[in-house]
């Protein structure tokens, strides 16, 4: 792998084709070289988060394809609008049972 | 099942107002089509699609190419056992409706494709081995694992909002192309070439260039003070601990350096052929 510098960006090159442990040590490297942050945050396995992006507000779609209840931390700022989970007063989890889904939005500053 | 209905509910919403007239309009005796996710090739397709499918949302086709797929109502009249699903979800599109309106994806992430890539791959695997959606997916399961989010485009598309874009196997680079990444690394982005990446012309045919191909020659300054080698990886096959082969502090660095002057460009040698 060779890395270069042009202008005030990186480019790189993968000569080769990497195993998946290897993959993901070099997937790992890069992410962390370009500053790239999970959308949504810390999710267990099998959980799948897609963020949009509207005029004030992000919004969160969170869907558990997994086959068990998934515990999860719930943003700053968040408002569910819709799901299979409730929040209880004054905390950030929730679980979300298999096949759940959440919707949530969250409004900038 | 939930989210193919989703995605079918989702274009059928968005064509709502054509697909409501066109429903009152269709009639039931049309060949059966389709209702989602079930035409294998294009040429299947009707031309106004979600008008026909719409029609079978009624009921299944007593007569029809497809009799058992994708109807709402069964044959004798009454609600199939996807119907309260599909009510569930179209109650549930209906609610976030007013959250969701306005917003589209974003990513910090993005792997790049194009089409004469692919097929001058498809062409010339060199191994049977060699499967390019497999290629993709090594990127993008550890890809997403990280970012959580990420978007696979045409390579020519707007890539100045991604932290980071990633090329699996860019073979095909012409010098537009080459040119617009170029602009995309120079403005901050980080770019990374997978393996058989820069090899060829829009003609499919070899660039007597070495890897990158077009990319390998803008330097200013040349090659010593922006070119290093910095991951140490053995090949697939082999043991995956990292290990040194090349680095600045090595004695070897010095085969860094360019062997010409720049201003000689363009040179026939990209980054690979430097590192002999």
């Amino acid at each position: 792998m060779i890395e270069r510098r042009i202008g005030s960006g990186t480019l790189d090159y993968l000569g080769a084709l990497l195993g998946p442990s290897l993959m993901q040590k070099m997937i790992g490297r890069l992410v962390q070289q370009a500053g790239v942050t999970p959308v949504f945050g810390p999710l267990p396995a099998g959980v799948e988060a897609c963020r949009r992006v509207g005029e004030g507000r992000s919004v969160f779609v969170l869907i558990n394809h997994g086959t068990q209840d998934a515990a999860l931390d719930l943003p700053d700022r968040t408002r569910i609008v819709l799901g299979d989970a409730t929040r209880p007063p004054g905390q950030r989890r929730v679980t979300l049972p298999p096949q759940g889904i959440l919707v949530l939005v969250r409004l900038r500053s | 099942m939930r989210r193919q209905i989703l995605q079918a509910l989702a274009v059928a919403v968005l064509c709502g107002g054509a697909a409501a007239r066109a429903r009152a309009a269709a009639p039931l005796s049309l060949p059966g089509q389709p209702l989602m996710g079930a035409a294998w090739y294009p040429e299947q397709w009707p031309e106004q699609r979600w008008e026909v499918d719409l029609s079978l949302m009624q009921a299944a086709g007593l007569n029809g190419q497809e009799q058992y797929h994708g109807a709402i109502v069964g044959p004798d009249g009454t609600p199939l056992p996807i119907d309260p699903e599909i009510r569930r979800t179209a109650d549930e599109f209906h609610r976030a409706a007013p959250a969701l309106a306005g917003t589209a994806p974003r990513s910090q992430v993005a792997l790049i494709l194009t089409c004469d890539s692919r097929w001058a791959i498809d062409f010339q695997p060199h191994t049977v081995r060699y499967n390019e959606l497999q290629v993709l997916l090594d990127f993008y399961r550890p890809l997403l694992a990280a970012a959580q989010s990420v978007d696979i485009v045409e390579a020519t598309a707007p890539l100045d909002g991604y932290r980071l874009v990633i090329a699996p196997a860019l073979n095909v680079l012409p010098q537009e192309l080459a040119d617009h990444l170029l602009a995309y690394v120079r403005q901050g982005g980080h770019l990374l070439l997978g393996p058989r990446s820069g090899m060829k012309n829009e003609e499919d045919g070899l660039s007597p260039e070495r890897q990158p191909g077009p990319l390998a020659v803008p330097s200013v300054g040349g090659w010593s003070s922006s070119m290093r080698l910095t991951a140490r990886f053995r090949c697939r096959g082999r043991s995956e601990r990292a290990m040194p082969i090349y680095g600045p502090s090595s004695s070897r660095s010095a085969m860094l350096r360019p062997r010409r002057c720049c201003t000689m460009a363009p040179v026939m040698d990209g980054w690979m052929g430097s590192l002999r």
